[in-house]
């Protein structure tokens, strides 16, 4: 089992798939991908990414009065141990190069949701200098989140919306992007 | 007598089918695509430079070997409590000659301020 | 004008002629120094034979359209201590000033800061080099004649973010 070369495909249809699903036949696969596809949406664990000002309304999504423990999401630091990247906050051109690098550096089954304007198009810094325009030009991105900052219910909305998304995944292999107004 | 070994028996087995179960279960389940990227090491994003060489405190080292002497003496402790009834006065007897010996141990250890954690 | 003010005021004028002073507001000293007396001026401010205003609260450059501006900020850390706003003149063309962080070393990165987006080079700093933008960003952002080159965006990877945007609504 020798190391993929250097040229990752992130849009690989088949990243999230199961190796022991090539192996049973149709049906019993199908359900046990449903299972499982119904445990990574329920315990969605996101990386702490909060870059700018979106950062604030992250910490309160996940603070006691909005909680997104009810879900099943709770924070971590490192991302070997997250499912999740919220992008909360405009992303420069130095922070570019370490955002792909710590994509990189998380472990399938992984999903991306660029909350706030700057996350989804450079937001009121587009085409300023140092911004990066969106940060689908760096990392594919699952949901775009509207709002400057979104509320703690948007991004709840957004993180809703990401699940469902999950529950219909393997059904068509491609990863399609869903926006929220 | 025989259904004492069969319990252990039935644990020993336990004990080693349940971790490779559970890995083995992951490696079924989990997707793996291992990349050079992936695998390197983490540092909040930057090029990993330096060492991951610490140093730590020689005193853990001695609190170790502390803990390691006297946790033995534990262990040689319990057959002979379980026993304990039918050895008598000349297993008492015994028994604390063997602490006694280990009390020195602690005595000199405490005189070299090896328990004195700064 | 508090008496403190007032006396610093009168103290910069003593010192140094060339230099402009003003107290429009109470409590704040302005002054225009030369870049010439601008080191000087800097220890008369900083040090304990002087002033002793040893917080430098802020750092900062302004491009007028015909100069480069620096623009500090000075106070001590008691109540009644007076806010001096000192501003320098600097050439657009070649814009050098001394580095004041052998008197305030809080001035490490706000020169450097000034220094990344102004161009402003500081003489004597310990560590000039970029702070907020990338090291291979050309041009001065804070100019008012600058114009963002392509070459400044960096080789982006394989998000191919804005092509999937066009059908993000399914």
């Amino acid at each position: 089992m020798g190391i993929k070369d250097e040229s990752s495909d992130y849009l690989r249809k088949d990243a999230h798939r199961l190796p022991v699903a090539r192996f049973l036949p149709g049906v019993v696969a199908t359900r046990l991908e449903d299972l499982v596809r119904w445990g990574r949406r329920n315990s969605l664990w996101y990386l702490l990414y909060g870059i700018a000002c979106c950062a604030i309304e992250l910490m309160a999504t996940g603070a006691a009065h909005y909680d997104f423990d009810r879900f099943g999401m709770i924070f971590r630091a490192t991302p070997r141990q997250a499912d999740l990247m919220i992008v909360a906050g405009t992303v420069n051109q130095k922070m570019a190069d370490r955002l792909v690098r710590l994509y990189q550096q998380m472990a399938e089954p992984r999903w991306v949701i660029a909350m706030g304007a700057c996350a989804s198009t450079g937001g009121p810094y587009h085409g300023a200098y140092n911004v990066i325009n969106g940060v689908d030009r760096l990392v594919p991105v699952d949901v775009y989140l509207a709002g400057c900052p979104p509320r703690p219910e948007a991004l709840i909305d957004a993180a809703l919306l990401l699940m469902e998304k999950i529950a219909r995944e393997g059904k068509d292999a491609e990863r399609r992007a869903m926006r929220i107004e | 007598m025989e259904d004492n070994y069969l319990v252990v028996g039935v644990f020993a087995v336990a004990g080693v089918l349940f971790p490779l179960l559970a890995m083995g279960a992951g490696a079924l389940f989990r997707p793996h695509n291992p990349d050079s990227r992936k695998l390197s090491t983490y540092e909040c994003g930057e090029i990993p430079f330096g060492d991951a060489h610490i140093q730590f405190l020689p005193q853990y080292y001695i609190v170790a070997l502390m803990f390691l002497l006297f946790d033995v003496e534990t262990v040689f402790l319990y057959p002979w409590a379980v026993v304990y009834r039918e050895l008598g006065l000349f297993g008492l007897l015994e028994m604390a000659v063997f602490i006694l010996l280990l009390v020195v141990a602690l005595l000199y250890a405490w005189r070299e301020k090896v328990l004195r954690w700064v | 004008m508090t008496p403190a003010a007032a006396s610093l005021a009168d103290q910069i004028k003593q010192k140094f002629p060339r230099a402009w002073v003003d107290t429009p507001v109470e409590g704040e000293v302005h002054v225009r120094v030369d870049l010439k007396d601008y080191r000087e001026f800097s220890w008369f401010l900083s040090s304990k034979d002087g002033c002793g205003l040893t917080y430098l609260s802020a750092l900062t450059a302004v491009d007028f359209q015909d100069k480069l501006q620096l623009v500090l900020l000075v106070t001590a850390c008691q109540d009644s201590a007076p806010m001096v706003e000192a501003r320098v003149d600097l050439p657009r063309d070649d814009p050098k000033a001394p580095s004041v962080t052998s008197f305030w070393p809080g001035a490490n990165w706000p020169e450097r800061e000034v220094f990344d987006l102004f161009g402003v080079e500081f003489d004597g700093h310990p560590d000039l080099r970029t702070i907020l933008l990338p090291e291979n960003f050309k041009g001065y952002p804070l100019r008012k004649d600058f114009e963002d080159l392509p070459s400044n965006e960096p080789a982006l990877g394989k998000g191919e973010g804005s092509k999937r945007r066009q059908d993000a609504n399914r």
